[in-house]
């Protein structure tokens, strides 16, 4: 069997990479795949994630995040990463205030793994929490407009397609998870598995067929990037996006081959970023507190409307 | 739903803390503190947790601009813009930091004391006197020009913190400022935005008055004169919001306005937090 990957990821409108708590990866040796969607308003998210996508896919053996000494171990090594952090001297007061409250990261989980059998053939495993999911379609299936939840398998922890701000997680501290770790296999076929993150996923559910040739059409990161900018103007939702799509196509071979793959790196993304901003000059000084200076200040009108103009001029 | 969208990077919510700085402000209310210290505190307090829920490690989001407009602070009818910016401002220079110990869970079914670095916002004054309406004219025009610059953005919020009516010094007109105070703040509340109209919630802090929380209908204010003025001017909670008011254990019923009256400490805190909730009862 041969293998094709692509995957992309993308932040939220008006934020930066650097701010994106979606993480994915891959390790063609153990032939293993995660996706994890870190909860933005939990303590360091995009370090959680991380771990746990990379935990996963570099571990040879089939594991379970779930079993204790694992989680413990990740736990501990978030830890010493934010302990660094906060350690930094002039650190901010609410970085060292939310460390000492015992704050932790939250995030949900995805993984992936074909798993060679006796007889040679191949089967998937997969294990999910949270609201970030698992497709898969076989290339039997010419459309998934009608009979969505008969055509396409999904897996993740939610027990109905319904999103909400509130799904189950992986904690970097106290409690080890929330909620109930969901799992499937089955016997690998050719079709194509995508793993996403939550937005996708609601956006993939509802607009089913449409979605999966959307997705069919992103071929970089550039194409991935200009459509989540247009969907968001209509079917999606406005949140860090990230995708794996793993298309598994007949060679008439039993083992599998790695042909071409094509992933954004998240750490290439913002390095990237961050250089663009280096080179681009300080935008020019709007700050109508210099128009103010024109109204007269000698009437508390004149006055108050110099404090409205600069004001606005902050909005 | 109206007033329903969340507040995110792109388009960042606004709330306008109106604080009474006027001179009865001094008297006390509750644990050794003034009603202007009181005052300060809770406001300190619920910027302190909007950084803290919009903390993204060492950044703080800015999903939220935020207002301090105080009326009488410097004597008379003195309106001030005390401070006006972006979250991550407010979050990366407060005017100090106070260091408080206290005792947090240790994760093992125990409790362990840390020390906390308190930010400071907003300090505690108590001068002049009320002008109310000055204040909601003022804010009228922030809302103005922020309808102007952030259509597509959340409705804005106003919560006016007072203790008494607004009255401006007019001995030849002692009802002004109380008229200009409910027109004003009509006109406010008739503003449409994509996100539906301006909110203005009230509290009003009590000197041992009947407390008034959240009610549908003028006939439950038993014929207090400062709940009325404010009942007239507090917006109907919009559904969006009840689900923070009830996180907040408020007495939300359906057709509640959003303002309490003759609120103790514990009350002003929950509904303050309640107004500064973006209208979700977020995690």
């Amino acid at each position: 069997m041969n293998i094709n990957i692509t995957g992309f990821i993308y932040h939220k409108a008006a934020e930066d990479f650097s701010d994106c708590c979606d993480r994915y990866a891959i390790n063609k040796e153990n032939n293993k795949f995660s996706i994890a969607d870190g909860v933005s308003k939990s303590f360091f998210p995009g370090i959680w994630a991380e771990l746990l996508v990379n935990k996963y896919v570099n571990t040879a053996e089939q594991i379970d995040l779930k079993e204790s000494e694992i989680l413990s171990s990740l736990q501990k090594e978030w830890l010493e990463k934010v302990q660094e952090i906060v350690n930094k001297p002039e650190q901010k007061y609410f970085v060292k205030n939310h460390f000492n409250k015992g704050h932790s990261a939250a995030a949900t989980f995805v993984g992936l793994s074909f798993l060679k059998e006796e007889n040679g053939n191949y089967k998937w495993k997969s294990s999910a929490l949270g609201d970030s999911f698992l497709f898969y379609i076989p290339d039997s299936i010419e459309n998934i407009d009608e009979d969505f939840e008969t055509k396409v398998t999904s897996l993740s922890s939610k027990k109905s397609f319904e999103f909400d701000n509130y799904p189950d997680f992986f904690e970097s501290r106290n409690q080890n998870f929330k909620g109930e770790i969901n799992y499937k296999e089955g016997e690998l076929k050719t079709g194509i598995f995508y793993l996403m993150t939550d937005a996708l996923a609601e956006w993939f559910i509802k607009e089913k067929e449409t979605a999966r040739q959307e997705i069919d059409s992103w071929k970089i990161q550039n194409d991935f990037e200009t459509r989540i900018e247009e969907l968001r103007k209509t079917t999606l939702q406005n949140d860090d996006s990230a995708i794996l799509v793993i298309r598994i196509e007949d060679d008439n071979k039993k083992d599998i081959h790695y042909l071409n793959h094509s992933i954004s790196s998240i750490e290439k993304l913002i390095l990237s970023e961050e250089s663009k901003k280096e080179q681009t000059p300080p935008a020019e000084n709007t700050n109508p507190e210099n128009e103010g200076e024109e109204v007269s200040n000698k009437t508390t009108e004149g006055f108050i409307q110099k404090t409205i103009n600069i004001l606005t001029g902050k909005f | 739903m109206t007033n329903s969208k969340q507040w995110s990077s792109a388009t960042p919510g606004y709330i306008i803390f109106l604080v009474d700085q006027s001179g009865s402000m001094k008297e006390p209310y509750r644990d050794g503190k003034t009603k202007a210290e009181y005052t300060a505190l809770v406001i300190n307090r619920t910027i302190n947790e909007l950084v803290s829920t919009n903390a993204a490690g060492e950044k703080i989001k800015d999903r939220v601009f935020i207002s301090l407009i105080g009326y009488g602070g410097k004597g008379g009818n003195s309106v001030d813009d005390l401070r006006s910016d972006y979250l991550s401002k407010f979050a990366d220079v407060p005017l100090r930091i106070e260091k408080i110990k206290k005792k947090v869970p240790d994760g093992a079914g125990g409790l362990v004391e840390v020390e906390e670095e308190m930010p400071i916002f907003l300090e505690p004054i108590a001068n002049g006197l009320t002008p109310m309406g000055d204040a909601l004219a003022f804010a009228k025009q922030l809302i103005e020009g922020w309808i102007q610059k952030k259509p597509d953005n959340p409705a804005p919020i106003i919560i006016n913190i007072s203790d008494g009516i607004p009255y401006n010094g007019n001995q030849s007109n002692p009802t002004e400022e109380l008229d200009k105070t409910i027109s004003t703040a009509n006109a406010i509340m008739s503003f449409t935005t994509n996100d539906g109209n301006p909110l203005i919630f009230n509290a009003h802090i009590g000197d041992g008055g009947k407390k008034i929380e959240l009610a549908e209908h003028e006939n439950e204010l038993g014929g207090d004169e400062m709940a009325e003025v404010l009942f007239k001017i507090s917006s109907k909670i919009p559904d969006a919001y009840k689900a923070a008011a009830m996180k907040q254990e408020l007495n939300i019923k359906e057709n509640s306005r959003g303002f309490v009256s003759g609120a103790d400490p514990e009350t002003l805190i929950k509904f303050i937090n309640f107004g500064s909730s973006g209208g979700t009862d977020k995690k």
